[in-house]
């Protein structure tokens, strides 16, 4: 038999492959639909007032996006409280203060959070056919200065802002804080230069408060006496003169929820290729969005200006 | 063990002979030479058909290239009339054993060489020592034979592709000529952009290749981000690339392996080559010395006066970039049965780039090899090769915004010894064994603010050993069975792998093969597909066991129209215990190594389809890959398996050369791709009142991941090549070649700009058209 036609009687068999390769490998993974979903966001602050919840729906991402606009109303908002052994203290009922504000009722609102406490929320939608919104989160504890070391430094000196902090851990979980720094004197003439390049042509409004990525815990030096020593990094500081420092040490679902936008956006140390986007992480049933808490800590410190500059 | 029991009963006393001699010629009966692993003594599969009586007459010996003496692997020795054939190792050495007694019309031939005949006449238990210089030809001629058949079956082995130097150097390329671009170009083997020269094979990523430079690993192997490899073309004398269901000789990836051998040098005269390029420039000198030769090459790039220039012009230039890479080996063969060659390499990139005021990264990468190499003739039928092998990788960006430094320092230091061993027993068999055993050191450390953050070190002890049978059941049957144990310390896992192809010839021009093999990897690369200088090798430990997979493929091979090769191979694999960094971990801080990982799983699957033109002025190939490769991790995606961004549906290569005259050489590169994966952005929302610093912060919110594909990616390239003088004292080579000839603005990925209501997209864009020239001398 000639070799071109032995060649030619194999075709077949090989169209017949690629045919069988071709279906069973039909690609079934489509892009799906838009869907229209809730959208909650609150933060406990341990001491301080029972916070408002705000309520929305997402918008399709090629459309206008406003709060206002995406608010939702009528909803039945309820917050249960629980104490450091899980027995039901309270339950906060929530009414609407604005169009998708909701305010706990005014007899309830100066009630403090309390740290360690656990916080249940439960949202009932009417209007969507008694749509159910759940949450909890546990509210860490609280720490304190123990001693301030330096509250006033040269910026980019090599002293550092350094304080020594008391410890909040509980059980296992290592703490995660993120820092804020109020700027008390916002005028450019004061912005440091890297944040003057940054916000060079735009409003420095958005400078005045700035924050951090997600620190863990583990980064500060643990003394023997139990309490840590925080060091500020100069990358947190965005004006000269006088700052409030904010040391937040968060919850879980504040952790997930920060931790994956980050790389949502691109940032933090997501390896993912450019063009992946991985949804945020919600600890909610029925909803997406953060119903977190947090204990704070300020500081007033004092930046000054380098000779230099 | 059934199987060893059969190749002990079958064995034969085979000779083999000759002390090394540089010149064409035959030397009867002389005494056993070197020759290095791997060889290949073929009985043909696809002979007569009749039982041959096994004699003890033997042919053999070195296949050089006439002009520099450089050994070439795997060229082809025909015997005209008894289909009996071999192909040169990778020492370059060939052996047909029991022929029978008579004389023979002995065919030579090289791809890119003149095929020579040589007549011999063998008596019964002679064994014939045939030394062979073929000389390197243009392609002038319409009726040039470019290829040898023999080297063909070579390369049609099951999952196997080569890729020749002169293709290397021919093909348009961004920049500057480029290994790991060419291979790029080969059925199966995808790029993740214009701008990385990382391997994708068979829905893999770049870690799961394993990457050899003289038998010595290579971790970092790119320069300039990932734009193009670290490997020099002036100093290469090989590429073998086995994309999928290699044998048991090679571990330690799970997919596939790239086997880069550097050239030993000129063994006749001192040369070298001079080349001008607008990214780097090269130099390369090698030369014969008393017993041996050598080989230096080192290329640098020359953007510094560039640089320099824009410098006062132009904001963001670079306080420093250079890279550089120098290759250099040195062989001694005046040795009975013994060669000795000592190669070493190193590359770094350092790249120092201020940004904005106050801030700036420094990146400084690269890798440094060291290999010896012993090669022993043990006895006529028994090959062995020892390597001591030293590899050290780093990778160390710094970034630093407002005096907050971020450091990284990421190590591995892998100091190793390989031996392998080979016997011929019979003209039926192949028997190989060996060993690779060493010590591997893995660092990771990260500072923030001077704090260390994370500080990990892992020192493992490493093993393998592997076993190795080829079988000529028949005539027309050709069986490779193997199994490779592992051993990885960090973590105590011990892995075996087993490996075993099949392969049928229906007829002298068709072969129908199969193979199976399982795999372990005890490494992983992150790598983001963009850039390469921020690539993060991690290793296995307790609670991060290693990855492993399983390959299946199919393949047919034709060569019945002749000057032409059609290839089809259909393939599937999966993998499992992929390990890589969690990318929703932040701070590293505080937490257990086996915590930071996430692991998952995935599969690929696809069929490649690769014709080839070999003869004529026209030469080159189209290849076809329709492949799907699909992960999944926990946590990720709803646990649903996804494409990752390089998966491309259907990828299309159209590679020709054209020579317009004795001195003008054409060609072009075209290239067709479905869009690669991305996740398209359904919704969105914010959180509004974020008590940190009240700032907008957006959330964007998806459905599948990579469910959604850009554009079909397309680029022509076209060059031409001048043949000319150097002043009449040397050979000059101009090149002129243009990427990208219709500007096709090929889009990498999108991006948001959330400061936009509704939000805006826009496109990150690939390579415009790009002119490109370049001067070579050779002297």
């Amino acid at each position: 038999m000639n070799p071109v036609t032995k060649h030619h009687n194999l075709l077949p068999l090989l169209f017949a492959v690629m045919a069988v390769t071709s279906l069973s490998g039909c690609d079934l993974y489509g892009q799906d639909d838009y869907v229209e979903q809730y959208m909650v966001e609150s933060y406990l602050i341990a001491n301080n007032e029972m916070p408002e919840i705000r309520l929305s729906t997402t918008a399709p991402f090629n459309e206008n996006y406003f709060f206002d606009e995406r608010a939702v109303s009528n909803a039945d908002i309820r917050v249960m409280s629980y104490d450091e052994e899980g027995n039901h203290d309270k339950t906060y009922h929530y009414s609407e203060t604005g169009r998708g504000i909701y305010r706990p009722l005014s007899d309830d609102r100066s009630d403090l959070v309390q740290p360690r406490w656990t916080y249940e929320l439960d949202i009932v939608i009417p209007d969507d056919n008694e749509h159910r919104i759940e949450a909890r989160t546990s509210v860490p504890d609280t720490f304190s200065v123990k001693e301030v070391i330096r509250d006033s430094a040269v910026y980019q000196g090599s002293e550092q802002l350094e304080f020594r902090i008391t410890r909040n851990r509980a059980n296992d979980r290592q703490n995660y804080f993120i820092y804020a720094t109020r700027a008390l004197d916002p005028v450019e003439e004061n912005l440091t230069p890297f944040w003057r390049d940054i916000f060079e042509d735009e409003d420095i409004e958005e400078a005045r408060r700035i924050r951090t990525s997600i620190v863990n815990e583990e980064n500060f030096d643990l003394n023997p006496d139990g309490t840590l020593t925080l060091r500020m990094p100069w990358i947190g500081i965005a004006f000269y003169g006088p700052n409030v420092i904010s040391t937040f040490s968060i919850d879980d679902n504040t952790f997930d929820y920060f931790r994956s936008q980050t790389v949502q956006v691109g940032g933090g140390n997501s390896t993912l290729a450019p063009g992946e986007i991985q949804n945020i992480i919600y600890n909610l049933d029925g909803a997406i969005g953060l119903f977190g808490s947090m204990s704070e800590l300020q500081m007033e410190v004092y930046v000054e200006r380098p000779p230099s500059h | 063990m059934p199987l060893l029991k059969l190749l002990l009963n079958r064995l034969r006393i085979l000779l083999l002979v000759g002390a090394a001699v540089p010149v064409a010629g035959a030397a009867d009966s002389t005494p056993p030479d070197i020759a290095g692993r791997d060889i290949l003594t073929v009985s043909s599969p696809a002979s007569t058909g009749e039982h041959e009586v096994q004699t003890r007459t033997s042919l053999n010996g070195f296949i050089r290239d006439a002009e520099t003496g450089e050994t070439l692997l795997g060229a082809t020795v025909l015997i005209s009339g008894t289909e009996r054939g071999a192909t040169t190792n990778t020492a370059g050495y060939y052996v047909i054993n029991n022929v029978p007694a008579g004389s023979y019309s002995v065919r030579f031939s090289y791809i890119g060489y003149a095929e020579k005949r040589v007549e011999v006449t063998l008596e019964e238990g002679e064994t014939k020592r045939l030394d062979i210089e073929l000389a390197p030809v243009d392609y002038t001629l319409e009726e040039m034979v470019i290829t040898s058949e023999r080297e063909q079956e070579e390369r049609q082995n099951i999952g196997t592709a080569s890729i020749s130097t002169e293709l290397i150097k021919s093909v348009p390329s961004v920049l500057q000529a480029d290994v790991f671009r060419s291979v790029q170009l080969l059925p199966g083997v995808k790029a993740a952009s214009d701008f990385s020269s990382g391997l994708y094979i068979r829905g893999g990523g770049p870690d799961q290749t394993l990457i050899l430079l003289d038998r010595t690993t290579v971790y970092n192997p790119s320069h300039f981000f990932g734009f193009f490899s670290t490997f020099n073309p002036d100093a290469i004398k090989d590429v073998r690339l086995y994309k999928g269901a290699y044998p048991a000789t090679y571990g330690g990836r799970l997919g596939s392996v790239l086997d880069v051998y550097n050239k030993d040098g000129n063994r006749y005269e001192t040369s070298g080559t001079l080349s001008l390029g607008m990214l780097s420039s090269r130099a390369m000198i090698e030369g014969p010395y008393p017993g041996g030769s050598y080989m230096f090459a080192a290329r640098r790039s020359t953007l510094e006066p560039i640089l320099a220039v824009l410098r006062g012009s132009v904001d963001n230039v670079p306080d420093a970039f250079y890279f550089y890479d120098i290759n250099a080996k040195i062989n001694y063969d005046n040795w009975n049965n013994n060669r000795l060659s000592i190669a070493a390499y190193t590359g770094t990139d350092d790249v120092r780039f201020p940004f904005g005021d106050d801030s700036q990264f420094n990146l400084f990468y690269g890798n440094r090899t060291l290999s010896i190499d012993w090669t022993h003739l043990l006895s006529r039928r028994t090959f062995t090769n020892l390597t001591l092998t030293a590899s050290e990788y780093f990778n160390d960006p710094v970034f630093e915004f407002c005096g907050t430094e971020f450091e990284r320092y990421n190590r591995i230091y892998d100091f190793s010894l390989k031996a392998d061993i080979e016997w011929l027993p019979t003209q039926d068999y192949e028997f190989l064994a060996g060993f690779w055993g060493g010590h591997k050191t893995f660092r990771l450390q990260d500072y923030f603010d001077g704090e260390s953050t994370m500080e990990e070190q892992i020192s493992s002890d490493y093993a393998s050993v592997y076993l190795q049978n080829i079988w000529y059941p028949g005539n027309r049957w050709k069986i490779n069975a193997g199994l490779r144990a592992n051993y990885f310390g960090s973590g105590n896992y011990l892995r075996p792998d087993p490996r075993l192809s099949a392969e049928f010839r229906p007829s002298d021009n068709t072969r129908f093969q199969a193979a199976y093999g399982r795999y372990h990897q005890f490494l992983t690369l992150l790598t983001n597909e963009a850039i390469s200088a921020f690539d993060l090798w991690l290793i296995t430990d307790d609670g991060v066991p290693p990855a492993y997979g399983d390959q299946y493929v199919l393949g047919l091979k034709n060569t019945s129209l002749p000057g032409f090769n059609f290839e089809f191979e259909l393939y599937y694999r999966t993998m499992n215990d992929l390990f890589e960094f969690d990318p929703f971990i932040q701070d590293a801080a505080g937490m257990e190594y086996a915590e930071l990982f996430r692991f998952g799983e995935g599969y690929a699957s696809g069929f490649e389809v690769f014709l080839e033109r070999t003869r004529g002025r026209l030469y080159g190939f189209i290849g076809y890959t329709w492949g799907l490769t699909r992960r999944k991790f926990d946590g990720f995606n709803e646990g649903r398996f996804y494409p990752p961004k390089y998966d491309r549906t259907h990828d299309v290569n159209i590679v020709a050369n054209y020579r317009l005259t004795d001195r003008w050489t054409a060609s072009g590169v075209f290239n067709y791709a479905t869009g690669q994966a991305y996740t398209e952005p359904l919704g969105r929302a914010s959180l509004v009142s974020n008590p940190f610093n009240n700032a907008v912060v957006d959330a964007i919110i998806v459905g599948r991941v990579n469910a959604s594909r850009l554009p079909a990616y397309h680029r022509l390239d076209i060059g031409f090549t001048r043949e000319s003088s150097f002043f009449g004292i040397a050979d000059s080579e101009w090149q002129f070649q243009v990427i990208n000839l219709y500007s096709r603005r090929n889009i990498w990925f999108y991006m948001y700009d959330f400061d936009e209501n509704p939000v805006e997209r826009n496109e990150a864009r690939m390579l415009p058209i790009i002119p490109v020239i370049g001067y070579t001398v050779h002297f």
